[in-house]
């Protein structure tokens, strides 16, 4: 099996976000949005759909290229210094599927607008959407990983993204170097991703690996912003 | 207190930016923020009662929702989008000193860091509450902080991170800015961040919101 290389370009009616969950990112999580805001919400939702041209690459490298072990990924002899806690969820992987997506500069632009036209009600809630929108991009190429890696009697994981884990977004120039196409990410010096919604990652695929949920006990980064956003769910459950 | 005065102070707390705008939907084709700073203005009501008697009090009432959890981060965006409606008005007053700002507080993304979405929610917030706000940007390296406080003496300094990893950059502006400023409250925000973090970068305080970062600005001026 060689590097399977793949770029999609899927519509943006392929992607589906939930709203509800936009809501509870701003701050309503007992369902009490007011009419307005959530005609707001409705009208950029429906608004961002001409602003979204998602892309998608990915690399599926062949059995045998990729490892993990000690706080580090190798994979066609680059190591990714992951941290402990992405190596130990890999450690059954003996291939490896990167990848990189966006939902287009476009959006960006948008988005951005807002502020500079005085609305940043707009602009936070366009931004709230994109990430959403991001987000589910990634479900969506998951999906697209998975189905390759069954057809090859695989199983796969979680996705990890640099920046994430403990896993330095500074690597992320080493992962874009293996990526055989492009979607037009561009990385910055300090290898931030322009357009700002997007995504880069790994999955460990093999014939020993199972996706596990997101959990925050399989990590102990004290300030990352899952583990807060987790402590701020108790305590307002607590009150 | 001028029922003009009172009006408007509504609209600061309810959103109401101007008359063609929709929102909230039981104030709408009545006058906003604009239209009535506009009237007060002309019956001559001094600069300083409008800021005090209704824009400030439009901007605590909601202030006061969102701190009881009766009010959400969007209340206080479109409440400080009606308050810069208003302010476009005040601001000869402020130019010729009839009105003054709370204060001067310089703000940005630290280096390495893109993301300017947080920190823009708390510049329109603290300019809502009266705050003459220095924005340098995303991507601010120590030296535009130094630079932007010899320009502006004696401001506050706000530094915004999204990431993890750029986060750690907080640590290093915050000392070149205590080693070339000694005395300057150096206060950090974002998603990623703590108390305990602040405490231990050597920071003068951290906010999860921007609300509660403006009442305590407030409370330090008093």
């Amino acid at each position: 099996m060689d590097i399977l290389s793949k770029k999609y370009n899927p519509g943006v009616n392929e992607l589906t976000i939930d709203l509800k969950r936009v809501e509870h990112e701003m701050g309503y999580t007992e369902n009490n949005i007011t009419d307005d805001f959530r005609n707001i919400l409705n009208k950029l939702y429906h608004d961002a759909l001409k602003y979204i041209h998602p892309c998608v690459v990915f690399s599926i490298y062949p059995p045998g290229t990729a490892s993990a072990s000690r706080g580090e990924v190798s994979l066609n002899k680059i190591d990714f210094k992951t941290g402990k806690i992405i190596s130990g969820q890999l450690k059954k992987m003996d291939s490896v599927a990167i990848f990189a997506l966006t939902i287009g500069s476009e959006f960006d632009k948008w988005s951005k607008g807002f502020f500079e036209t005085g609305d940043p009600l707009a602009a936070y809630i366009a931004d709230l959407i994109g990430s959403e929108f991001a987000e589910s991009l990634a479900d969506w190429l998951e999906e697209r990983i998975a189905e390759t890696a069954e057809k090859n009697n695989l199983g796969h994981s979680n996705r990890y993204s640099p920046g994430y884990c403990g896993w330095s977004v500074s690597e992320q120039h080493k992962l874009f170097s293996l990526l055989e196409n492009d979607c037009g990410i561009k990385l910055t010096e300090t290898a931030l991703m322009q357009p700002i919604k997007s995504v880069s990652g790994i999955i460990g695929l093999g014939k020993d690996i199972i996706k596990k949920e997101y959990q925050c006990n399989i990590c102990d980064i004290e300030f990352c912003y899952k583990r807060q956003i987790d402590q701020n769910k108790k305590v307002k459950n607590e009150t | 207190m001028h029922d003009i005065l009172e009006q408007l102070s509504i609209c600061v707390e309810r959103g109401k930016v101007d008359i063609k705008s929709p929102f909230p939907a039981d104030m709408k084709g009545r006058e906003g923020a604009d239209e009535l700073t506009r009237k007060a203005i002309e019956n001559k009501i001094p600069a300083s009662k409008i800021l005090n008697d209704a824009l400030m009090t439009g901007m605590q009432r909601i202030g006061e929702k969102f701190g009881q959890g009766k009010a959400f981060i969007p209340d206080l965006l479109i409440a400080a989008k009606a308050m810069n409606a208003a302010m476009e008005h005040l601001k000869p007053f402020f130019e010729s000193g009839e009105a003054k700002h709370k204060g001067k507080i310089i703000m940005g993304t630290v280096s390495g860091d893109l993301h300017d979405i947080g920190k823009n929610i708390v510049k329109m917030v603290l300019k809502g509450s009266g705050w003459d706000v220095i924005d340098l940007g995303v991507d601010v390296s120590s030296q535009k902080f130094i630079d932007a406080l010899a320009e502006h003496p004696g401001s506050y300094v706000g530094l915004s991170a999204l990431l993890t990893t750029t986060m750690l950059h907080m640590q290093d502006t915050t000392q070149v800015i205590k080693d070339t400023y000694p005395g300057t409250k150096v206060f950090v925000g974002g998603a990623p961040l703590s108390q305990e973090f602040c405490d231990k970068i050597g920071a003068d305080g951290y906010f999860r919101d921007p609300q509660s970062f403006a009442k305590y600005l407030s409370g330090i001026v008093q």
